[in-house]
């Protein structure tokens, strides 16, 4: 459903405008039942924020719901409003980052388990600080708000979550967490820092949620921690989420508005059995799901283009003509430092010494080729470059700088891109998006009309034009390594490593292969390759660095170390047993 | 220095308990790689029948563990079967297979939740049985506590030489540790798993009917049990029973010294703040396998 | 002994093996031989059931089809695979990685006679019993992995690559040991980087290359075929590019 940008502003305006109308009208149960539905839909909205795009389910709602009731009931007669729900909001911010700074840069797992807890935790701490300082447990809220009062409250709050919503998908931040949330080794070698990202949003939807429970506190006059931190709530919204998609920016909403009516329904004639229905109600849609959860938390690709990065753009993709990456002066080809420098770089997994005392030099604008045998640290020594894995000891310099000790997405950003054994692209991206991720966290980052017209031309580069709008996944094997090139190049790196790229190409897919890395070489890009297609390696690569059982045994021209007797034997084996 | 006797003793008996059900939980996590959110319903379940089963048909708990185990056992093995299987097999990958079970056994909770409250009422439950004072080294503890931890130490027992000197055991542990080459030994990782789920749903209904003897309970007291024994496991590194063990322990004292020298209803907070202080040391727990 | 043909099978959209055909009897050592994302590892992973091969393979053992049958049960047909990474149990001892290899029950009778012949064929595993398999060396690692898999009673033993990270020493033992087991009746399929030494005790050998078998025969004629240093090393006939002529 795509209408023109005036057009769909103005169906907005209609409707919020409708729905504002509601208390004029309705009153009652009826409005009680607009509150139940704004309130449990932006809270839905807020879950969706967050968990959609990450694949991080937080259990967590009712925590910071409680929260934003809680801080409004102490804070109410101290404080005027508006005050009261800033603050409400920066209580919500702090939990959410300290529950974050802890738990984000572990697993998943951790963050879900310890969300599952949270509001229990929280409920037991203001229990006892209630108990113990104030003295009582329950406290009476005392506003004048009406209740269309705060339907109007929860009305803009809406508003302000889907715009919210609406902004992040468009942002910076909103690519991010998508690619966060189906690759994060990706992620981090285009220089994402994975965990500032996460905080942020996690920091805005624990806000949103805070502060719906601050707007909805006043409809009870007297709360006590078990009212305000009930666990059902974070319970339902999950429901509501998973119902309705929350991969898309409007489907908490539809999840959470049929599914508030049917629950109304249920506490009304079922009210002992409710909780036993919404278990099973709930384990059926996780069950009948076809791609489990996480098919339901993945947008679909027509909703990524409406939530196109640039509007209104034009379909030819603006011919680039130059290398496709800049070559700034300052980074001369006139200096003869090498561009990367390996130092006695050392790697052992338990007690296997995988990389032993690797040393190299890559000379600007040279390809090297990293063979060896099965086993020989080739993929150990890239990923040790690449920062996937960290040295335990010896020194890795680029352009005269260490990145040994670097976290991987800086040294993305410092100018070292890859590409992978086993090819990782984002399967439900499309092209575009694939490579507008390289673009967009490198530093300086490309956005907007720029990104978007250099992506086309890389993807135009690498061989894939009009497939800009497909999602990678449905690419073939060999269009999938392109698109995975391409997205390498938009770091515009100052060195390339192809781990195994031309690894089960046909013949003649072979030689486009080569031929596009050797245009690539051409244009000034410095590569290491590794490979065992020997064809490849033979017309590709300047120099080689043959290495076996982790240590360098050979270095030259392909020719020569591959008629060295020693490199022969690490690949055949020896004679005499 | 008896205060201090007092604690170490109680925070032992609770800590005891708290191993077993980890110990549970670990079966579950560590074999069948299930995260089961409602592993704390059957707690209470078991709980209740051992309530049913005392004050209404006079059967006291310890014979009471002869039916309500194997109960635990059927009930957790079904479970598996019917709702966790279908999830098993149409995950790719252990990430989705994670998400799935979390959230399945999450819909799973507010059932057994929800039928408990129907059956029993929200309040509060408790039933006396041997709540004899013992005097030990200095100090007292109650006679169902002891009992309790004895039985704990020789279920805990079992266990560990049913997984250490049988076959099948041996055969469950190879699966945890490496499921790949156990299907390459000839092992039925489906039905291996599937008992797994079932010995620690046994243990934990075992886990229930003990501390019935001694603690109060509700229909609405599994969630935190379940979050202190994930809790546990994750300290005590995932798929390590020992770390599993001492990590009980530890929460044990660490809640009973806090109950007493400081207050009673801050015991949630010892527990996140211990999780929390032993997961930014280390990360994949005290004992756990160090990350590639 | 077995037969296969027509193997294809698929990582995703990456077809890794093209219509495979081969055959192991007993009491030989047959080798296969390739670069490496040549498919060595996934055919052995598809005979050995943990890949699923593509409809239209047949994969026949002693006259019984196998095609579609799980991994678990594969053991039991008599087909033990030890799996590139070794595929053992490194938390648990020497002792219990190698009952665990007993646990099909066409091996249980016999269990206490083939760990005899086991340590009698690793005597270094004698004195380790009660170690923890992930504190030992490779080598040793090695041992216990093809230990546990002969505990199985096969009649075709599946190797992914068993050199690796082996040192030449232990190479050469290596090579030794599979001499012998041969010489106990079973069929060895052996993938292999270590090209002069397997070909030193095999019988015969494929060649395979982007998914496809490109090459037979018997060892001894495998050991002069140029094909086989092609394979490894490329054709060798192009030249890298002189200096001089590279673009400025």
């Amino acid at each position: 459903m795509k209408l023109r940008p005036a057009g769909s502003v103005s169906a907005a305006f209609v409707v919020v405008a409708a729905l504002a109308a509601v208390p004029l009208l309705a009153s009652g149960y009826h409005l009680a039942l607009g509150i139940s539905l704004l309130y449990l839909t932006v809270l839905t909205t807020a879950w969706a924020l967050f968990s959609g795009p990450t694949h991080l389910v937080s259990l967590a709602t009712a925590a910071f719901f409680g929260i934003g009731a809680y801080t409004t009931a102490v804070l109410t007669d101290f404080l005027p409003w508006p005050l009261v729900l800033v603050a409400s909001a920066g209580v919500g911010v702090v939990v959410a980052l300290v529950v974050g700074l802890s738990t984000l840069r572990l697993s998943g797992m951790y963050f879900v388990i310890f969300s599952f807890g949270l509001a229990e935790l929280i409920r037991q701490v203001v229990t006892w600080y209630e108990v113990n300082i104030h003295g009582s447990v329950g406290r009476y809220i005392f506003a004048d708000t009406t209740s269309e009062g705060i339907y109007w409250r929860l009305l803009i709050l809406l508003v302000m979550v889907l715009g919210a919503g609406w902004l992040i998908r468009r942002s910076r931040l909103g690519l991010a967490v998508r690619v966060i949330g189906q690759d994060e080794v990706v992620a981090r070698h285009v220089g994402i820092d994975i965990t500032r990202a996460k905080l942020a949003l996690f920091a805005v939807s624990a806000a949103f949620m805070t502060v719906t429970g601050a707007v909805m506190a006043p409809r009870w006059t007297y709360i006590d921690p078990a009212i305000a931190f009930s666990p059902v709530l974070s319970f339902e919204v999950v429901i509501m989420a998973l119902f309705g998609g929350a991969g898309t920016l409007f489907g908490p909403l539809l999840g959470a508005v049929p599914l508030v009516l049917l629950f109304e329904v249920l506490t009304t004639s079922f009210p002992t059995y409710f909780s036993i229905i919404l278990g099973l109600v709930f384990v059926l849609i996780v069950y009948r799901l076809p791609n489990g959860v996480i098919g339901l938390l993945e947008s679909s690709v027509p909703s990524l283009r409406r939530a196109a990065l640039v509007t209104g753009m034009s379909a030819a993709a603006e011919r680039v003509t130059g290398p496709v990456w800049p070559r700034e002066a300052v980074r001369g080809a006139a200096t003869d430092a090498p561009v990367l420098q390996l130092d006695d770089v050392c790697k052992s997994f338990g007690g296997l010494k995988a990389v032993d005392d690797l040393s190299f030099a890559l000379a600007r604008g040279e390809i090297l080729g990293l063979i060896g045998p099965n086993g020989s640290g080739k993929t150990t020594a890239l990923n040790l470059i690449s920062g996937a894995i960290a040295a335990d000891g010896g020194d890795i310099r680029l352009e005269g700088r260490s990145i040994a000790s670097l976290p991987t997405h800086r040294i993305a950003q410092r100018g070292v891109a890859r590409t992978f054994q086993l090819v990782r692209v984002l399967g439900a991206s499309s092209c575009l998006e694939n490579v507008i991720a390289g673009l967009a966290f490198h530093a300086p980052p490309l956005w907007g009309a720029a990104a978007d017209s250099r992506a086309r031309a890389l993807i135009a580069r690498v061989g894939l034009a009009g497939r800009e709008d497909t999602p990678a996944g449905q690419l073939t094997y060999i269009d999938q390594k392109r698109l995975e090139l391409a997205r390498a190049l938009a770091l515009a790196p100052d060195v390339l490593l192809l781990d195994e790229w031309l690894a089960g190409l046909t013949p003649s897919e072979l030689q486009n292969g080569i031929a596009l890395v050797k245009m690539l070489r051409q244009e000034g890009l410095t590569i290491i390759i590794v490979e065992h297609v020997m064809d490849a390696i033979r017309s590709l690569c300047d120099r080689c660095v043959v290495m076996n059982a982790g240590r360098k045994i050979a270095e030259g021209t392909p020719a020569a170390v591959l008629a060295d007797p020693e490199v022969i034997r690490a690949y055949l084996g020896d004679p005499d047993a | 220095m008896t205060l201090t006797f007092d604690i170490v003793l109680s925070g032992l008996v609770l800590g005891g308990m708290y191993a077993l059900i980890a110990l549970g939980l670990t079966l579950q996590y560590g074999i069948a790689r299930i995260i089961n959110l409602s592993y704390g319903e059957f707690l209470v379940a078991a709980a209740f029948a051992a309530l049913f089963l005392y004050t209404g048909m006079s059967v006291n708990p310890i014979l009471g563990l002869v039916v309500i185990v194997p109960a635990a056992f059927v009930s957790n093995w079904l479970l598996y079967q019917i709702v966790l299987m279908p999830l098993v097999k149409r995950a790719k990958n252990q990430g989705m297979l994670e998400v799935d079970s979390i959230l399945g056994t999450f819909g799973v909770l507010f059932v057994i939740q929800g039928v408990m409250l129907v059956t029993f009422g929200g309040g509060l439950q408790s039933y006396s049985y041997l709540s004899v004072p013992v005097y030990i080294l200095g100090t007292t503890l109650a006679l169902n506590r002891i009992l309790a931890l004895l039985f704990a130490l020789i279920i805990a027992g079992v266990l560990y030489l049913f997984l250490t000197r049988t076959r099948f055991g041996t055969a469950l542990r190879a699966v945890a540790v490496n499921p790949a080459a156990a299907q390459l030994s000839g092992i039925d990782i489906r039905s291996a798993c599937a008992l797994a789920f079932a010995a620690g749903g046994a243990i934990v209904g075992a886990g229930g009917v003990l501390i019935s003897m001694f603690l109060t309970f509700s229909a609405a007291s599994g969630v935190v049990f379940t979050m202190k024994a994930l809790i546990v496991v994750i300290m005590g590194g995932i798929g390590n029973m020992l770390g599993a063990l001492i990590a009980g322990v530890l929460l044990g004292i660490a809640e009973t010294a806090v109950a007493r020298l400081v207050d009673p209803g801050l015991t949630i907070a010892v527990t996140y703040a211990l999780f929390l202080g032993v997961l930014l040391w280390r990360p994949t727990g005290l004992f756990g396998r160090p990350a590639r | 002994m077995l037969e296969v043909s027509g193997i294809s099978a698929f990582y995703g959209k990456h077809r890794a093996l093209d219509g495979v055909s081969l055959e192991v009897a007993r009491g030989e050592i047959v080798v296969i031989l390739g670069a490496n994302g040549a498919g060595k590892t996934t055919l052995l992973n598809t005979l050995a059931g943990v890949v699923p091969a593509a409809p239209g393979a047949r994969i026949v053992m002693a006259g019984r089809d196998l095609f579609g049958i799980p991994a678990h049960r594969i053991v039991e047909a008599g087909i033990a695979l030890v799996p590139e990474g070794r595929g053992i149990f490194g938390e648990l001892t020497v002792r219990e990685n190698l009952l665990l290899g007993a646990y099909p029950a066409r091996a249980r009778a016999q269990e206490a006679v083939h760990l005899e012949m086991v340590l009698g064929l690793f005597p270094r595993l004698q004195e380790r019993l009660r170690q923890t398999v992930r504190t030992m060396s490779g080598g040793e690692q090695q041992m216990v992995a093809i230990g546990r898999a002969l505990m199985s009673a096969p009649d075709i033993l599946l190797l992914d690559e068993p050199s690796l990270g082996l040192s030449p020493i232990m190479c050469g033992e290596l090579f030794r040991i599979l001499a012998r087991i041969r010489g106990t009746g079973l069929g060895v399929l052996l993938v292999e980087q270590n090209v002069r030494q397997s070909l030193a005790i095999a019988d015969r050998g494929y060649i395979i290359a982007t998914g496809r078998i490109v090459g037979s025969g018997t060892a001894a004629a495998l050991k002069t075929d140029p094909a086989v240093q092609r394979a490894y090393l490329g054709a060798g006939e192009v030249r890298a590019v002189p200096p001089g002529d590279r673009p400025a």
